[in-house]
C-alpha cells in the first residue's frame, strides 16, 4: 500500500523526464527552488531567528554563528530581514503580473477577434508602451502615484500589459481562421461564446508561460524600483531597499549586507525563468529544435 | 531603389503617431499626480499670491484638456514642438541644457556596454550553435539564463566589492579621476581625449568606464547569446549553407562567414527593442556607479520632485526610442531587400 502510493508520482516523474528530456528537469529544479522560497516566506515568523525590525546585535557584524548572514548598519539581522523581505517582493511582483494579465488578455482577445479600427488604435498604443523602456515608465508612474505596496504593483503592472496583449492578439488572429471557429459561427454561436469557449482555451498555454516569465521580470523591476528608493516605505523589509541602503557601506568592506539580498533576487528570478523557459519548450514542441 | 525610398517614407510617417501617443501618455502621467508642483517648487509656506502668480505664469491654472485651444495639453505640445523643455526647479537651468550635459555620459557608457554585449553575445552564441549539444553549448546557454536573472545593480555592486574594494584595481564611482580636468568638446570624454590628444584623459576615462560598462555589457550579453544561437541554428538549416558545404568550403568558413552574416540580420533588428532594455539597464548602472548620465538625472529629478526635469528626460528618451527604431528599420531594409515589400 505504502509502496504503491509512493511509486506512482515517482513513475510519473520519470516518464515526464523521459518524454521531455532536459526541459522537464529544468522546470522541476526551478519549481523546487521556488516552493522552498515561498514556504520560507509563509513561515518566516517561525524560521527567522530575530525580529526583522529590531536591532538585535552589534552593528556591522560579519556572518558568524549567531548571525549567519551578519548584521547591517543598524544591527538588524540580515537573514531575518531576507526571510521577511521575500514576502514583499513576491506579493508585489505576483500581484502586478496578475493585474497585467487581467487587463492585457481581454484586450488582446477583443482586439484580435473584432479587428478593425479598435484593433489598430489599441495596437498602436500597446506598441508605443512596449517600445518605451519599462523601468523608466515604472519609475515615472511610481513617482506620480506615490509610495505604497498597491501603487508600486500598479506601476509595474502597467508596463507588462502590452506583453499579454501582443501574444494573445497574435494567437487570436491565427485561431479565428480555424475550421472549428467557423463551424461554431455557422451554427449560430455569438461572439462572446466563440471567444470564451473556442478561442480563449487555446490561449491559456501561452498565458501560463508568459505569466511565469513576467513574474521573473517583475521581480527585477520591483527590486530595481526599491533600489532607486522609489515606492516603498523605508522600514519595510525588502531586498531592493536593503541593497540600496547597504550600498553606502561597500567601501567599508561590509559585503554581507548587499550580497545576500541580491543573491535572493537572482535566485527567485532564476527559478521563475527556469519554469517559464522549460514550460515554453514543453508546450511548444516546434521550438524545441532551437 | 524606388521601393526603398517609399519604404523609408512610410516608416517615417508611422513614427509620427507613435511619438504623439508617447507624448500624450507622458503628458497625462506627469500631470495626474498627487501633490502640487508649485508647492514643490516654492516650498509649502510660500505666500499664496506668489503661488498663484507662478501658477498663472506656468499656465497651470488652465484646464488640462478641453475643446478650446487654450489648455495645458495644447501648451505642452506647442512647447515640445519648439523644443522648449522648460526650466528645472532644482538646478534652475533649462532642462534641455541639463540633458545635453548629461546625455554624453550615458552615450559613452552605453556605447562601450554594447560593444561588450555584442562581442561576448554574438561570438559565444555562434560558438554554441556550431558546437550544438556539447557541454560548451549547454554552459553558454546556462550562462545566458543566469546572467539575465541577475539584478544588474547587484552584479555591479559585486564587481565593485571584488575589483574596487578587495583587489583595489578599478574606481567604483565617477567618470574621470579627480586630478584630471577633462577638455570638453563633445562631452564624450574618451573621444574628446582623442581629439585633443590628451592621454591622461583617455586613460582615466577608460579606467572609470571599465566596471560600469562590463556590468551593463555582460548583463545584456545573455540576450545576444540567445538570439545569435537561435538564428544560427535556423540559418544552418538553409539550402545555401548546404550548397557552401557541398562546394567543399571548410566548416569554419561556412559557419563564421556565410551563416553568421545572415544570422546577424535578425539580431540587428532586435537592437531596436533591446534599446529599451539598454536604457533601463543604464539607469540602474548609473545609479550604482554614481555615473552622471541621464539615468542619474532621472533619479535626481524624481527624488527632488523636479517635474520639468522628469518630463524632459522621459520625452527625450521617447524621442530616442522612436529615432532608434526608425534607424534600425531603415538599416534592415537596406541590408535585407525582402523587407521592403
Amino acid at each position: 500500500m505504502h509502496k504503491g502510493l509512493l511509486s506512482a508520482p515517482v513513475r510519473g516523474f520519470i516518464t515526464m523526464g523521459k518524454k521531455h528530456g532536459a526541459e522537464w528537469y529544468i522546470v522541476v529544479i526551478g519549481a523546487v527552488i521556488l516552493v522552498t522560497i515561498i514556504l520560507s516566506s509563509i513561515f518566516a515568523a517561525y524560521i527567522a531567528p530575530y525580529d526583522p525590525l529590531e536591532s538585535v546585535g552589534k552593528t556591522f557584524t560579519p556572518p558568524n554563528r549567531d548571525f549567519i548572514m551578519g548584521t547591517n548598519n543598524l544591527g538588524f539581522d540580515v537573514f531575518s530581514r531576507i526571510l521577511f523581505g521575500s514576502r514583499t517582493v513576491l506579493l508585489i511582483s505576483i500581484a502586478a503580473a496578475i493585474f497585467s494579465m487581467f487587463v492585457g488578455v481581454p484586450l488582446g482577445l477583443i482586439s484580435g477577434y473584432f479587428a478593425g479600427k479598435l484593433d489598430r488604435v489599441l495596437s498602436l498604443i500597446m506598441d508605443s508602451i512596449y517600445s518605451f523602456p519599462g523601468l523608466i515608465l515604472a519609475i515615472t508612474l511610481a513617482a506620480m502615484l506615490g509610495p505604497g505596496v498597491i501603487n508600486i504593483s500598479i506601476a509595474i503592472a502597467v508596463i507588462y500589459i502590452p506583453t499579454y496583449f501582443r501574444v494573445v492578439r497574435g494567437q487570436v488572429l491565427s485561431n479565428k481562421e480555424e475550421l472549428y471557429v467557423e463551424a461554431a459561427r455557422s451554427i449560430g454561436a455569438n461572439s462572446t461564446t466563440i471567444i470564451s469557449k473556442y478561442i480563449f482555451p487555446n490561449v491559456i498555454a501561452s498565458m501560463v508561460v508568459i505569466f511565469t516569465l513576467n513574474v521573473a521580470d517583475a521581480i527585477l523591476t520591483e527590486a530595481g524600483l526599491s533600489f532607486l528608493g522609489l515606492g516603498l516605505p523605508p522600514d519595510l523589509p525588502d531586498w531592493g531597499i536593503d541593497l540600496s541602503k547597504g550600498k553606502v557601506f561597500i567601501p567599508k568592506g561590509s559585503w554581507w549586507i548587499v550580497t545576500f539580498p541580491g543573491l535572493m533576487i537572482a535566485l527567485v528570478t532564476l527559478s521563475f525563468t527556469m519554469i517559464g523557459e522549460g514550460l515554453s519548450e514543453i508546450l511548444n514542441p516546434r521550438l524545441k529544435e532551437k | 531603389m524606388r521601393s526603398l525610398f517609399a519604404y523609408i517614407i512610410t516608416r517615417l510617417l508611422l513614427t509620427i503617431p507613435m511619438l504623439l501617443i508617447l507624448l500624450t501618455i507622458i503628458f497625462f502621467v506627469v500631470r495626474v499626480m498627487p501633490g502640487d508642483p508649485v508647492k514643490a517648487m516654492l516650498g509649502a509656506h510660500a505666500p499664496k499670491e506668489q503661488m498663484d502668480m507662478i501658477r498663472e505664469l506656468m499656465g497651470l491654472n488652465k484646464p488640462l484638456i478641453d475643446f478650446s485651444l487654450d489648455n495645458q495639453f495644447v501648451d505642452y505640445f506647442a512647447k515640445m514642438f519648439r523644443g522648449d523643455f522648460g526650466t528645472s526647479y532644482y538646478y534652475k537651468v533649462p532642462v534641455w541644457k541639463k540633458i545635453m550635459e548629461r546625455f554624453p555620459a550615458t552615450l559613452e557608457l552605453t556605447f562601450f556596454s554594447l560593444i561588450i554585449a555584442f562581442g561576448v553575445g554574438v561570438s559565444s552564441g555562434a560558438l554554441a550553435a556550431h558546437k550544438r549539444k556539447s557541454w560548451l553549448d549547454y554552459s553558454t546557454r546556462l550562462f545566458g539564463i543566469f546572467i539575465y536573472s541577475l539584478p544588474i545593480f547587484w552584479f555591479g555592486i559585486m564587481l565593485q566589492i571584488i575589483f574596487g574594494v578587495w583587489l583595489d584595481l578599478f574606481p567604483i564611482a565617477g567618470r574621470i579621476g579627480a586630478r584630471v580636468s577633462p577638455e570638453v568638446i563633445t562631452g564624450l570624454f574618451v573621444l574628446d581625449g582623442l581629439l585633443t590628444w590628451n592621454w591622461n584623459q583617455i586613460l582615466s576615462s577608460l579606467y572609470h568606464l571599465a566596471l560600469p560598462s562590463i556590468t551593463l555589457g555582460l548583463s545584456l550579453s545573455g540576450i545576444y547569446i540567445r538570439l545569435t544561437r537561435a538564428n544560427m541554428l535556423d540559418v544552418l538549416k538553409q539550402d545555401y549553407v548546404l550548397a557552401a558545404d557541398a562546394r567543399g568550403l571548410s566548416k569554419r568558413r561556412v559557419i563564421y562567414k556565410h551563416a553568421l552574416l545572415n544570422a546577424f540580420v535578425p539580431v540587428l533588428t532586435m537592437m531596436g527593442l533591446e534599446f529599451a532594455i539598454l536604457m533601463a539597464g543604464a539607469v540602474l548602472t548609473e545609479t550604482t556607479f554614481s555615473w552622471p548620465g541621464m539615468g542619474s538625472y532621472l533619479v535626481e529629478a524624481v527624488s527632488y520632485r523636479d517635474y520639468p526635469s522628469l518630463q524632459g528626460v522621459i520625452v527625450f528618451i521617447a524621442l530616442l526610442v522612436a529615432l532608434v527604431s526608425l534607424v534600425v528599420d531603415i538599416l534592415y531594409a537596406l541590408i535585407d531587400p525582402r523587407v521592403r515589400y
